[in-house]
């Protein structure tokens, strides 16, 4: 057993911490418009600039060719410094899917400007009745002699105003049993026929509802076989199942709650001890998340993937980043809410609105248990 | 012993309910964060409908009564997400008038018969669990005044400074320029004035002082077990309506256990809170105190967990501002933050007191 990084692991991790600490300006990272967008352009392009943004992608079409440790420590420290990186989400899923299923056109395409940062993608999966029954979904794709007519509706779409391209599961055989029916399309968003709606949240981020009447596309954005798209979207999902988001933004949070223990303990509600037991109860259960996040990770480099294993991280990290979420307002009484900064230290305003998504978004818990008592326990299927 | 409301109490359930219904609804929540104003517009309505003055009203003579009935308007305006002015003026600021110098007391009871709102400033916000424990750290810049807007008078309490010293009070009249609002996001109305408003100060009595709080909290706990309610009703109807793998998501344990414990989480606070308002009603003073800072912390706290389990059934439907579970979510959290956090107001609740037999007390 050795749970340290290997030597370039440790390199990429400091480097990686180097650049957020001292190459992002605090007012960058503090940008209200990024984080209303979940995507800072300025830091994005800088991403773009060391090859971040297609780091897991082959070298060929302008990647790194880095395994899925290095993108869980990516993903670990930039959501410790809580960047707005929903494009990157998206591009890293998408260009992984691309690659293993798109053709060599299709790779050349759009895997070399995506990983340099020139265009943003957005993930097209949820509908206004679909959600973690995404098989359900009905937005129609009607093949033409040229291409398709797609008509429909996605919604909680990150980026989708932004992007240049959504990733679209839509309906191609509505006779067909429902997974089989479905195929995936590169959708350009200035296609006649789109209109984007914004859906602003409870975290205070943007969401979009996208808006497809008569949108033609051409035939040479299929991605995958026709009605084949249900691998193309699972394939999409299979990156960063790790759980190590939330474990960053859960390290961060606990950092700040830290600071203030230490350097103004008079904001706290509670003595020092209480505040130091409830900080270190809450703290191993996010250092475990982390340590079984980095385990699934370098398991993952050795060619093994596993639902149950994925879903078990998943609920550890997001669920542990939420009780310190939901426990954190009682150390610090009722200054949480006033959204003003406090004259020296964190303002964690934010966090208590944040950290619900935490369990819903990329596979709410109730699915992750279900996949944990049926692939890992060997359970009967619930549906 | 007899747990169901009187047919009196029944009828003003109803009455407030269908005023409430009229003129009062989650959009003017969304509105009046914009728009601090929006709130007064309510008081008017419960003005007209005379629970304004309960608590002025009928105490001799009554028992006390007057606190049932004002739980009767609180758990209404909880479940209709109406601003909390009713709790901080006629639950925590009557009871102080109460206490202050006759010409003062005339004064406010002459303002709160007029259908002026009377409000409360708290220099220690979260701190306030109990008012009595002397403040280790010097005197703040500011108090805090919640409900300030549409305000016409606040009373400023202040802490003890030691073992020996009492709570003061100090009345401060609100103008429109008086405070500073704060930004918060939690739905309260909050404003900051400087502390050299803190001008002539008298001496609340402990008992006074005890009564008042123990009645703001169980009014604050009733509160919390409206919109508890009103959220468990809400998630509990979403998760009939909405399909997904072709049965609607409550056919799944995993969403029917959520809302299984949201139901018994709100039926556990209520009857908490149910018998914080029988103690104070009835005169059982020390359990009553203690009752009511329990009721507090579990009502709220069942509040923001109701709210958190609604967000998850609703999904990404619930993170949208145009849902209604994100507001009661906001409320949830400040509320529970709000006076003493659970973990104050279970440390200020202190030891359980000598109960006679046959009485079940916590």
């Amino acid at each position: 057993m050795d749970l340290l990084f290997d030597p370039a692991q440790r390199s990429f991790e400091s480097e990686v911490r180097n650049f957020l600490a001292n190459e992002v300006t605090a007012a960058e990272l503090e940008d209200d418009e990024s984080h209303r967008n979940e995507h800072s352009a300025s830091i994005y392009a800088r991403l773009a600039e060391r090859g971040w943004l297609g780091m897991h992608l082959p070298t060929e079409f302008g990647g790194q060719g880095r395994g899925s440790v290095d993108l869980a420590i990516f993903r670990d420290w930039t959501s410790y410094y809580r960047v707005p990186l929903g494009g990157f989400t998206s591009a890293s899923r998408i260009g992984h899917a691309l690659h293993l299923l798109g053709t060599d056109q299709q790779r050349t395409r759009y895997l070399p400007p995506l990983a340099r940062g020139e265009i943003l993608m957005s993930i097209g999966y949820s509908e206004p009745e679909s959600g973690s029954d995404l098989a359900s979904l009905r937005t129609r794709a009607v093949p033409t002699d040229a291409g398709f007519v797609v008509n429909g509706q996605k919604i909680f779409t990150t980026a989708g105003h932004l992007a240049d391209y959504i990733f679209l599961a839509c309906r191609t055989d509505p006779e067909a049993p429902r997974h089989r029916g479905i195929s995936v399309l590169v959708v350009d968003m200035r296609s006649e026929g789109i209109r984007i709606d914004p859906i602003w949240t409870l975290g205070g981020w943007r969401l979009n509802t996208v808006f497809f009447d008569d949108v033609f596309v051409p035939g040479d954005c299929l991605i995958g076989q026709l009605n084949g798209g249900w691998k193309v979207v699972r394939t999409a999902l299979d990156v960063e199942r790790t759980g190590i988001q939330p474990v960053g933004l859960a390290r961060r949070l606990l950092d700040d709650l830290w600071w203030i223990v230490d350097n103004d303990p008079g904001r706290l509600q509670t003595d020092r001890r209480d505040a130091t037991r409830t900080l270190n109860e809450l703290g191993s259960r996010v250092a475990a998340a982390r340590l079984l996040a980095y385990r699934l990770a370098s398991r993952q480099d050795r060619g093994v993937i596993s639902s149950h294993e994925s879903a078990t991280s998943k609920l550890l990290g997001s669920e542990g980043y939420q009780d310190v979420a939901r426990r954190y307002t009682d150390l610090l009484g009722g200054e949480v809410f006033d959204r003003s900064r406090p004259a020296s230290g964190p303002s964690l305003e934010r966090e208590y609105r944040y950290a619900p998504q935490a369990t819903i978004a990329a596979g709410t818990s109730e699915i992750m248990r279900n996949l944990v008592a049926r692939d890992g326990l060997g359970l009967p299927a619930s549906t | 012993m007899d747990f169901e409301p009187t047919e009196e109490r029944r009828l003003l359930d109803e009455v407030v309910g269908a005023a409430l219904r009229n003129c009062w609804s989650p959009d003017d929540v969304r509105q009046s964060e914009t728009d601090r104003q929006l709130p007064a517009k309510l008081w008017p309505v419960l003005h007209e409908l005379g629970v304004t003055t309960l608590g002025l009203d009928g105490r001799e003579e009554q028992g006390g009564s007057s606190l049932l009935d004002q739980v009767v308007v609180a758990r209404a305006l909880g479940a209709n997400l109406a601003p909390l002015t009713f709790v901080w003026s006629c639950g925590l600021a009557t009871e102080l008038a109460l206490a202050a110098p006759p010409d003062l007391q005339s004064t406010l009871e002459q303002s709160l018969r007029s259908g002026k709102i009377v409000t409360v400033g708290i220099e220690r916000p979260g701190r306030m669990a109990d008012p009595m424990a002397p403040a280790p750290r010097g005197p703040r810049e500011h108090f805090v005044v919640p409900c300030a807007t549409g305000a016409s008078f606040a009373l400023l309490l202040q802490p003890p400074a030691d073992e020996a010293a009492d709570v003061e009070m100090a009345l401060v009249e609100l103008g429109a320029q008086a405070g500073e609002p704060l930004d918060r996001s939690d739905l309260q109305d909050v404003q900051r004035i400087r502390r050299d408003n803190f001008a002539t100060s008298f001496a609340v009595p402990v008992p006074a002082i005890r009564a008042a709080v123990a009645r703001f909290k169980i009014l604050m706990a009733v509160y919390a077990v409206g919109a508890a309610q009103r959220v468990t009703d809400l998630a509990t109807a979403y998760a009939r309506e909405r399909h997904q793998f072709g049965r609607p998501i409550g056919s799944f344990q995993a969403v029917a256990h959520r809302c299984a414990d949201m139901h018994v989480a709100v039926t556990s606070a209520d009857a908490l809170t149910s018998l914080a308002a029988w103690q104070q009603a009835t005169h059982r003073n020390e359990q009553a105190w203690r009752s009511a800072a329990l009721a507090k912390a579990d009502a709220t706290e069942a509040l923001a967990n109701a709210a958190a389990a609604g967000l998850q059934i609703f999904g990404g439907h619930g993170f949208s501002v145009e849902n209604d579970i994100q507001l009661f979510f906001r409320l949830g959290r400040g509320l529970e933050a709000t006076w003493g956090t659970p973990t104050q107001e279970r440390e200020a609740a202190g030891a359980p007191v000598a109960t006679a037999a046959g009485e079940v007390a916590v």
